[in-house]
């Protein structure tokens, strides 16, 4: 199954990379996340090639790239939400905590409290608010009425969204608005206290003032969380992530801090992308 | 000759034209039906209908009796039916959506959607009544159940598959099993609709009278018991309707006329249901 060995070079599979960049990501502190040699079936249909990359303690990496080039796949094989379909095969190991998540073995459900998820469009359960936060709470740890009330308002506040629903706690979540719902599935997503938050375009299906927000809450969620984030907005990636990814046609071209990424990208497709000549 | 704009008016007036006709052809029938039960029952439609007993020939009465029976029967229905069909239909659309065994159960299931009901009342009579001895309200409820569990296997197995993806993705995310997401979050946002497909079948066997000739069969007095035979409006209707006497047939007619009306409002409600759900989400 491990197709690479620890101590790969971060430096991917374009082989005009081979030279060491300036640049790269210091390595001072271990990655929270590490892929290597990941490869992904639809059915018979490669979708991601050999993809090798680590992502970092509590830094936001933003992953880029043109439509169907395989980000979001990428992002889907974290919590292995891709198994939910038949014929979906990840191959190649991603190592968390020391384990390797696609392996059989390791418990799904536990992986999934440990790697939460936001989705590009808002999905509030058909529920109270305060039922929607504490709903996977509940079934994860047994916590007393109280202790339960003060990690939903903990996770509310985390999400910009407590001073907003405090007082109407027990309405439906799809009373809120479009912004209000994302923001509740982010808490719903930090309620079970996880290590990494998965985002897949949080913020395609809202308007410029709640994807401001949501970028605004970005930067406090990175003082507790590891955060991948997939986003075609070139601008939202250099605002708010600290490294970024481009991916090209199931291939990872580059990867390395958004700053440079964005002005003195190594890969000539890198370059024209950031400088959209295509995508 | 005419131009081509003039030949397609023509063609596209022939054609609304003909589906207009179509469907007046289609509603003139229920109009009809439904102005004739009116008609002949509105003579016996009085509060007697609910409080008295189905009455001999040539005396007064009312279907107290019978309204009971089909109430309970239903209810057993319901009941027995209801958690059958939907964790049926849960199995398929949950656990089974794309598999073999997914096709070939929903290919049994539409076949048994099309049974005749008769044949599922000789059924009951078979495996039920023959072996208890006598004719039962349990074997009318049992035979009704089957009819109903079809029709709610269909549509949970539909709205269950209906509901986004994006909604299973997020409730898989949280880490929460697959039990859990049905019963926490996939039945509540299905719920409108599941219920909708309760409630059609409860219309469909609401005038069922096949499966009951042979297992609850009927019964001239107040029963409370579904234990013994079970008078029961279908069945009232039919032994009324071929009797000779006009009282009977009055009663036959008012028992049509509100078993219709009762289809009607059902059918009303739950699409009803299905607006509010679908709005809901």
């Amino acid at each position: 199954m491990n197709e690479g060995s620890p101590g790969a070079p971060r430096a991917q599979p374009a082989d005009e990379l081979r030279k060491p960049a300036a640049a790269e990501p210091a390595t001072a502190s271990a990655p929270r996340l590490s892929a290597r040699g990941v490869n992904f079936y639809y059915g018979k249909h490669l979708a991601l090639d050999n993809v090798s990359l680590d992502f970092e303690d509590r830094k936001i990496s933003a992953i880029i790239g043109p439509s169907g080039c395989g980000k979001s796949t990428l992002l889907r094989i974290f919590n292995r939400i891709y198994s939910l379909y038949p014929g979906q095969r990840a191959t190649g190991s991603v190592v968390l905590d020391g384990e390797d998540i696609l392996a059989r073995e390791t418990p799904v459900n536990e992986l999934r409290a440990k790697v939460g998820m936001v989705l590009q469009t808002p999905t509030p359960f058909p529920m109270s608010i305060q039922d929607n936060v504490a709903l996977a709470i509940r079934y994860h740890e047994k916590l007393s009425r109280v202790d339960l009330d003060e990690r939903v308002e903990n996770a509310l506040r985390q999400a910009a969204l407590w001073d907003e629903v405090k007082d109407v706690l027990k309405k439906s979540a799809l009373s809120l608005s479009g912004g209000q719902q994302q923001r509740l599935c982010i808490a719903r997503a930090v309620a079970v206290e996880p290590q990494i938050l998965l985002m897949d375009e949080p913020t395609a299906a809202l308007d410029p003032i709640a994807t401001l927000k949501i970028e605004d809450l970005l930067s406090d969620l990175e003082q507790r969380y590891t955060i991948i984030i997939v986003t075609h907005n070139l601008q939202q990636a250099a605002r708010v992530s600290d490294l970024t990814a481009f991916m090209l046609m199931g291939r990872l071209i580059e990867f390395g801090p958004t700053e440079r990424i964005f002005t003195d990208p190594v890969s000539k497709e890198t370059n024209a992308y950031v400088t959209g000549r295509f995508g | 000759m005419l131009g081509l704009r003039t030949r397609r008016q023509i063609a596209n007036r022939a054609m609304v034209g003909l589906s207009m006709l179509a469907t007046a052809v289609g509603l003139f029938w229920l109009g009809w039906i439904m102005l004739t039960t009116l008609r002949y029952g509105l003579g016996a439609l009085s509060t007697r209908l609910f409080t008295q007993m189905t009455p001999p020939p040539g005396s007064e009465g009312g279907l107290l009796n019978a309204f009971y029976g089909s109430f309970v029967m239903v209810l057993i229905a319901i009941v027995l039916g209801t958690p059958i069909g939907v964790l049926a239909g849960t199995f398929l659309a949950e656990y089974h959506r794309q598999t073999r065994t997914g096709a070939v159960i929903r290919f049994v299931n539409d076949i048994l959607l099309s049974a005749p009901s008769i044949v599922i009342g000789l059924f009951v009579y078979e495996l039920l009544i023959r072996r208890i001895g006598h004719f039962s309200g349990w074997g009318g409820g049992i035979a009704l159940a089957i009819i109903m569990l079809p029709v709610i296997v269909r549509t949970t197995d539909e709205m269950l598959q209906l509901l986004p993806a994006n909604l299973r993705e997020a409730a898989f995310a949280l880490g929460i099993p697959r039990w859990k997401v049905v019963s926490a979050v996939l039945y509540r946002a299905a719920s409108a609709g599941i219920l909708t497909g309760v409630l059609l079948a409860v219309a469909r066997i609401s005038g069922e009278t096949a499966p009951l000739l042979f297992t609850a069969l009927n019964n001239q007095y107040w029963s409370s018991s579904p234990n013994g035979p079970l008078a029961n409006v279908p069945v009232v209707i039919f032994q009324f309707a071929m009797s000779p006497y006009d009282s009977w047939h009055e009663l036959a007619w008012a028992g049509a006329f509100i078993v219709t009306m009762f289809v009607l409002a059902l059918a009303v409600t739950s699409r009803a249901l299905l607006a509010k759900g679908k709005r809901g989400q």
